[in-house]
């Protein structure tokens, strides 16, 4: 039997899979802590990558100069400086990260509450469908299992 | 009654958005994606393969299926393949540019990468001046990144086509033009793209500020603000900087983008001042001083309706 209530709900929860929950499920797999440490640490690594491609445009566009004076140049101070910018690039990327993804989660996190809601009402209502009509037909562990 | 007319037309045309949505979205993302598509290979147009129309819409009709993201994919990968006839270093050099926009920025918010190669595009429209105002209050400063990549972008395929035609008029007996250094130093050096991305970021920053602040018509004093803005420091930019900037075209260009800017906010929604409400309330920990404003919208007898399942019995 087709049940109205059920068909609203089951529509409204495969929009929001369909649309925003493509990329606001997953979110859902982590504690909030770890949601945030995990991404700084990718934003980090795509800082990383920046940086050298950066770095290769600007040695490669000086390369002459470069090799005009390979002898002359003072290593240490090159790569002091060079630590230097990349610990701040790093950092400024972790930064921004942090607190992207901290914003991300606690927007993410009303809408997920309201889907597992919508989920657990459908599925007290498949239950109730289930057990009135036969008396006693056991569900099986999959189902409740989400 | 002017308003009246407006609001029933945007009301008319929201509901017939959403009838016919299945319909109208991949249509607009076709039309983006093909607009795009044909923009960018206008620009750099040497390579022989994307030169076939038919080519370029069967990509926009793949897009117009696949999430909006896929158009900016597309759409870096064609930027790559364009530079190749050029020279190997410069393809590389395009590579390099999309690897630094994916990892820099793209990977943190896909849905405004879009925005990068839409750039060009106002360009060609000669609405330049309208960049900043209208992405300073639809998408505030998450905007400046792809903005910043957009403008570059515009030049680079400028540089390229200098580049293009100094390859193609060169001779053999001639030093060997170092694609690659020609297009960074082009870059480096050019004077009008750094005072474009400066003026822009400031641009977009005032506007989003003005924009969210809750005085009365904040939103028409921030497209206002930032028109005047991106005139004055354009202005100052080209006195300091020794430059010959198009103050006619910016004048205009801001002015188109004030304009631009309130038939979108039109679209987005007006609020009635009128009818403000000022509340306050408080709780254990807090006082609230809440200012509510209703959206304006048109009221329910100016709407026709058509009752198709009326009981008749």
């Amino acid at each position: 039997m087709v049940r109205e209530e059920d068909v609203k709900l089951m529509s409204r929860i495969a929009i929001y899979e369909k649309r925003e929950g493509r990329t606001e499920i997953p979110v859902n797999n982590y504690y909030k802590g770890d949601y945030i440490r995990w991404n700084a640490l990718k934003a980090a690594v795509s800082a990383t990558i920046v940086f050298a491609v950066v770095g290769t445009i600007v040695v490669l566009y000086k390369m002459d100069y470069i090799l005009a004076n390979v002898l002359k140049l003072d290593y240490k101070r090159i790569g002091i400086a060079l630590a230097v910018i990349y610990a701040c690039w790093v950092l400024l990327y972790w930064i921004a990260a942090r607190i992207l993804y901290a914003i991300r989660y606690e927007k993410v996190r009303p809408h997920i509450i309201i889907y597992n809601h919508r989920l657990k009402k459908l599925l007290e209502a498949r239950q109730k469908e289930i057990v009135k009509p036969k008396g006693g037909v056991v569900v099986s562990d999959d189902f409740i299992d989400f | 009654m002017l308003v009246t007319t407006l609001l029933t037309f945007r009301e008319n045309i929201k509901a017939f958005f959403g009838r016919y949505d299945y319909v109208i979205t991949p249509l607009l993302k076709f039309l983006l994606a093909a607009l795009v598509f044909f923009m960018l290979n206008s620009q750099f147009g040497r390579f022989a393969l994307l030169n076939k129309s038919w080519l370029l819409l069967a990509l926009a009709a793949v897009c117009s299926m696949l999430p909006s993201e896929m158009i900016t994919v597309v759409g870096g990968g064609m930027i790559i393949l364009l530079s190749f006839p050029v020279a190997l270093d410069v393809a590389l050099l395009s590579l390099a540019f999309i690897v630094i926009f994916y990892f820099g920025y793209m990977r943190f918010a896909t849905r405004t990468g879009i925005i990068v190669l839409l750039i060009p595009v106002f360009y060609a429209l000669h609405l330049t001046c309208a960049i900043p105002i209208v992405m300073g209050f639809m998408v505030g400063p998450a905007a400046i990144v792809p903005v910043i990549f957009g403008v570059i972008l515009y030049y680079y395929e400028g540089c390229i086509g200098n580049l293009a035609n100094l390859l193609a008029a060169a001779t053999d007996d001639e030093e060997a033009i170092q694609g690659y250094h020609y297009i960074v130093t082009c870059l480096v050096e050019n004077k009008l793209m750094q005072l474009t991305i400066v003026v822009f970021t400031c641009v977009i920053v005032v506007t989003y500020i003005i924009y969210r602040m809750s005085f009365e018509y904040s939103w028409i004093v921030a497209f206002v603000v930032g028109g005047i803005l991106n005139v004055v420091l354009f202005l100052i930019g080209g006195v300091t900087m020794s430059m010959d900037v198009d103050t006619g075209g910016i004048v205009l260009g801001s002015l188109a983008g004030i304009l631009v800017s309130l038939v979108v906010q039109f679209a987005k929604g007006i609020v009635d001042y009128q009818k403000t409400e000022l509340l306050q309330f408080e709780d254990d920990e807090y006082y609230y001083y809440v200012k509510a404003i209703p959206k304006l919208t048109i009221s329910e007898s100016n709407k026709n309706v058509k009752h198709i399942n009326s009981k008749t019995q």
